[in-house]
């Protein structure tokens, strides 16, 4: 994507109205993230520190959001709960780009047998249902955010070796790489020339938009006590321990799992625009 | 490719993958220490008892032995013993196969029925503040924890307005009142044919806030999918046609463009019943639905292997041949689809 | 002769997420009873636009200002409800894709009765029965057959056959076609003309063309107007307008087309039509004109009429301020 193409899809999703409110939310979640400690009215219970004299307060103007079974403000854990979930999204992300792409650019510009292989295995991770396959990596690896980021990311990347392969096998026609391959560059040299930087940019878009999505499956994973483990704040976490409390202690889950929500909402409405922008069929809606 | 060959290369890829997942699956969860042989034997076991455990469970045999009998009795439909419920697998499975498909069936009623209204209606009104709000709604239909909503919706309708059940499929009192002659095992089928209404109220009642949970996601993508078809179709030159000819346009929507538009939406039908597959997982939990996710989330809390294995091994094999069907219709619908 | 539908200084621009596009800058233009007005351009210079304006079948980020005049009315006051019934009975519309103007999923049959129920007030037996006729009268052999086929069962000619049937059903008094011979093989082409031609003296209705094959409007056309970039650059009778055009835009259209009568090199235009998202100021041809003034890229030539029924805009024959 040329850089003043760029500027005009920021225009688009600022311009559109749903969008830029995702947008807004984003910002707004990456500086709650990276001021926790500031903003969270009881950072210390955010950590993990027990209350026990304030259990299972409603929301009241000492807490807003309530408190838990312990008494830690549901607020401050709702706060430090946003850098687990950024730090997820991105980790998952960047773990299924990192598998992803030098698979995809390998199939794609090499072709033959490697191309087979690679493109089978995608075939058969991609029958497989993701969270299950997650949960059984979970289960095998055990507990823990570490592990969660791993199971997912494995089952991630498939998407993106499928798309940049496409593109790397379009791009390898480009006369300028036939150049280079006739001069005798490796492909090695090639590949990281010439055909990465010009395939990378639709899969940073694609991975940007896929956000969502792993923040909502990391938190099903942390929801069935298999991601995150207590007493880190984390929001899929918070929503499974208030499971219990929910009919009399109503905020308990409650509040957890709308920052859930609208997270997911927010990098759904900018993906969501993205998408229509950058699809070609839907492209002419725009001309 | 030519297509003959293609289809015979995805029916054979889904039992490759199939086979994949029964191997990794089997060698996963005897990888995990557990001990089952202790759990299989019973409260207080004896190391007596726990040695003839191992000895039926074939615990002392090599692994790769193990997994040829199970092989073996996996092609006689024979999961193997629950270690938790002391049932054979299969059977426990089935059971709440049954449960799980009669909740994702209502679910995808729900969401073909909203998903195509809001759908037609939002691409009709592109644009307008209608269009957004159905965007919006479609968007977090697809953006929202299964598990949380399904807490809220029993929050507002079983806590706030007292109007529908808090969870489970049935209640107890009301099967032990009047018994329900099992034929299908979806017991509002088999309420409706019998004529049992009091069951097939009951049943009802519960299905309707898991369904409705379960439906969030796919009525989103559905939504999402009729709209850009709609406006797509509406693009189409044979729409300019019926338009300068004067047309009304409720018939051109609901007729002309509807059935242009209404195949490429069923694949996404197809494509969300795999994902409910999976959300059903979540949402058996929060409604204390006695299907598979409930079954599987049990079996793992005690590491019941066996279990583990056989649900994992029926939910991708349903999951696979969802997904299978799904594309050789859409290959049967729209022959210009190349391979 | 009398006026039938008359365009006056229509305007029309699409807001789109890239920008606004200024797709019709006034136009001009009269369609008299009984004759076969050529619209002639390049492709996206606005002619099909200004077709779809007249029913205005735009989508609704076009903004339309200025006045559709037929029959007394201007249609641009019209509501949506008097629209529909100027559509399909009044004004009819063949396309140029006839593949893609006949809903694959329907056979000819569901189609046409549905069109013929739309206003004629018949029961589905006579509304068959009149399908058949017309069927007949676009000379389409086995009507029959037709009428039980799906559209691609049939042959692109016998698709526009069936889309000429269609616009004939309630005898309109405007039938506008655009490029309604351009997807159809040459031989095609002719006898599409030709029906088009025959049928018009039959039904007595005037015949709006859009083309960009000057060949096509000198066979068939009686008078023609010559579009560049959303603006009318000349309007005149065939035959004034192949001896004598005014327009540099016309003389370089005209150059192009190989004539084995002159020995004339071909001279093709240079450079590429303008962007409507951002067109040159004044004349907008003026970056492709070989004989600009300064003139030229301040003010926008009015339509004059340079000769008895002669019309252009340009600069170069004095517009109201230059002279």
């Amino acid at each position: 994507m040329k850089k003043d193409e760029i500027i005009k899809v920021l225009k688009i999703m600022i311009r559109n109205k749903l969008s830029l409110l995702g947008i807004v939310i984003i910002l707004a979640l990456i500086i709650i993230a990276l001021l926790a400690p500031f903003i969270a009215p009881y950072p210390e219970q955010a950590k993990g520190e027990p209350n026990l004299e304030e259990k299972l307060l409603p929301p009241s103007s000492k807490h807003w959001f309530g408190t838990d079974y312990m008494g830690r403000d549901v607020l401050s854990r709702v706060i430090y709960g946003a850098r687990i979930s950024l730090l997820v999204a991105v980790a998952v992300v960047g773990l299924g780009l990192l598998i992803g792409v030098p698979l995809g650019l390998l199939a794609g510009y090499k072709g033959g047998w490697i191309d087979a292989i690679v493109m089978r295995t995608t075939d058969i991770f991609l029958s497989f249902p993701p969270l299950l396959l997650a949960l059984l990596i979970s289960v095998t690896l055990g507990r823990g955010l570490e592990n969660a980021i791993i199971a997912l990311g494995v089952s991630w990347w498939p998407w993106y070796t499928r798309l940049i392969r496409g593109m790397a096998i379009s791009l390898k026609e480009k006369p300028y790489v036939e150049v280079a391959r006739s001069m005798g560059v490796s492909s090695w040299k090639i590949i990281v020339r010439h055909i990465l930087p010009n395939a990378i940019s639709p899969v940073i878009v694609q991975g940007t938009m896929d956000m969502g999505s792993a923040i909502l499956e990391a938190s099903a994973l942390s929801f069935l006590g298999l991601g995150v483990q207590p007493p880190t704040a984390d929001w899929g976490l918070m929503v499974s321990q208030g499971k219990d409390y929910l009919l009399n202690y109503w905020w308990y889950p409650t509040f957890p799992g709308l920052a859930i929500f609208i997270t997911v909402v927010a990098f759904n409405l900018v993906g969501d625009t993205l998408r229509e922008i950058l699809d070609p069929r839907l492209r002419r809606r725009f001309l | 490719m030519r297509l003959r060959e293609y289809v015979i290369y995805r029916i054979l890829l889904a039992f490759v993958v199939i086979f994949f997942v029964i191997t990794i699956v089997f060698f996963i969860s005897h990888v995990i220490p557990s001990n089952p042989a202790a759990l299989w034997a019973g409260a207080h076991p004896t190391p007596e008892e726990i040695e003839r455990a191992k000895e039926e469970l074939h615990l002392n045999d090599p692994l790769i032995v193990q997994f040829y009998y199970y092989l073996g009795g996996l092609l006689h439909g024979d999961l193997g013993i629950s270690i938790r419920t002391h049932h054979p697998v299969a059977q426990d499975i089935a059971s709440a196969f049954t449960a799980t498909m009669e909740l994702i069936i209502v679910a995808e009623i729900f969401a073909i029925v909203i998903g195509i209204a809001l759908g037609v209606y939002s691409a009709v009104r592109k644009d307008s503040w209608i269009d957004n709000l159905a965007r919006l709604f479609a968007i977090s239909g697809v953006s929202l924890p299964a598990f949380w909503f399904g807490m809220v919706l029993q929050l507002l309708f079983f806590k706030r307005l007292g109007w529908l059940p808090l969870s489970g499929r049935v209640d107890t009192i009301v099967m032990l009142n009047h018994p329900l002659h099992v034929i299908t095992g979806f017991y509002i089928l088999d309420s409706l044919i019998t004529g049992n209404w009091v069951v097939f109220k009951n049943a009802l009642w519960h299905i309707i806030l898991p369904a409705l949970t379960l439906a969030m996601y796919p009525v989103g993508l559905i939504t999402r999918q009729v709209r850009s078809m709609m406006i797509e179709v509406l693009q189409e030159n044979y729409i300019r046609t019926a338009r300068a000819y004067g047309m009304p346009n409720r018939m051109i929507y609901l007729k002309y463009a509807l059935k242009n538009a209404i195949s490429p939406a069923l694949i996404v039908v197809g494509l969300s019943l795999a994902y409910t597959l999976v959300g059903a997982f979540l949402v058996e939990i929060i409604f204390n639905w006695p299907g598979l996710g409930r079954y599987a989330t049990y079996a793992i809390l005690s590491m019941d292997y066996p279990a583990i294995i056989g649900v994992v091994i029926i939910a991708a094999s349903a999951y696979v041949f969802i997904n299978l069907a799904v594309d050789l219709i859409q290959m049967y619908i729209d022959p210009r689809i190349k391979v | 002769m009398n006026v039938l539908l008359s365009i006056e200084d229509l305007y029309l621009n699409f807001t789109t997420f890239w920008g606004t596009a200024y797709v019709l800058n006034g136009i001009n233009l009269q369609i008299y009873e009984d004759e076969v007005f050529g619209l002639v351009g390049e492709t996206g210079c606005g002619k099909s636009v200004t077709s779809m304006s007249i029913l205005k079948l735009l989508p609704s980020n076009a903004h339309l200002s200025g006045k559709i005049i037929f029959e007394g009315r201007n249609l641009l006051e019209l509501s949506e409800n008097d629209m529909k019934k100027i559509r399909g009975k009044k004004i009819s519309m063949i396309f140029q894709d006839p593949m893609s103007s006949l809903n694959p999923l329907f056979k000819i049959k569901t189609q046409m009765v549905d069109v013929m129920k739309l206003h004629h007030n018949i029961s589905k037996d006579e509304a068959l029965k009149m399908a058949r006729e017309l069927l007949e009268a676009v000379k389409l052999p086995d009507p029959q057959r037709v009428l039980e086929s799906y559209p691609h069962q049939l042959s692109g000619g016998m698709r526009q056959r069936v889309m000429i049937a269609l616009a004939l059903s309630f005898n309109p008094s405007l039938l506008i076609a655009d490029e309604p011979t351009t997807a159809l093989d040459v031989t095609i082409q002719k006898q599409i003309l030709e029906l088009i031609l025959e049928l018009k003296e039959k039904y007595h209705f005037s015949v709006l063309l859009i083309t960009h094959d000057l060949g096509v409007v000198a066979e068939t056309c009686d008078r023609v107007g010559v579009m560049y970039a959303g603006n009318m650059v000349e309007i005149a009778d065939v035959e004034e307008l192949f001896e004598n055009p005014l327009h540099p835009y016309t003389q370089g259209l005209l150059s192009a087309i190989p004539d084995p009568r002159y020995k004339k090199p071909l001279k093709p235009l240079r450079g590429n039509v303008p962007s409507l998202l951002n067109p040159p100021p004044g004349c907008r041809f003026h970056p492709r004109c070989d004989y600009m003034k300064p003139i030229c890229e301040k003010e926008k030539p009015e339509l004059i009429e340079y000769s008895k029924n002669h019309y252009v805009a340009c600069h170069l024959y004095g517009g109201k301020r230059n002279e």
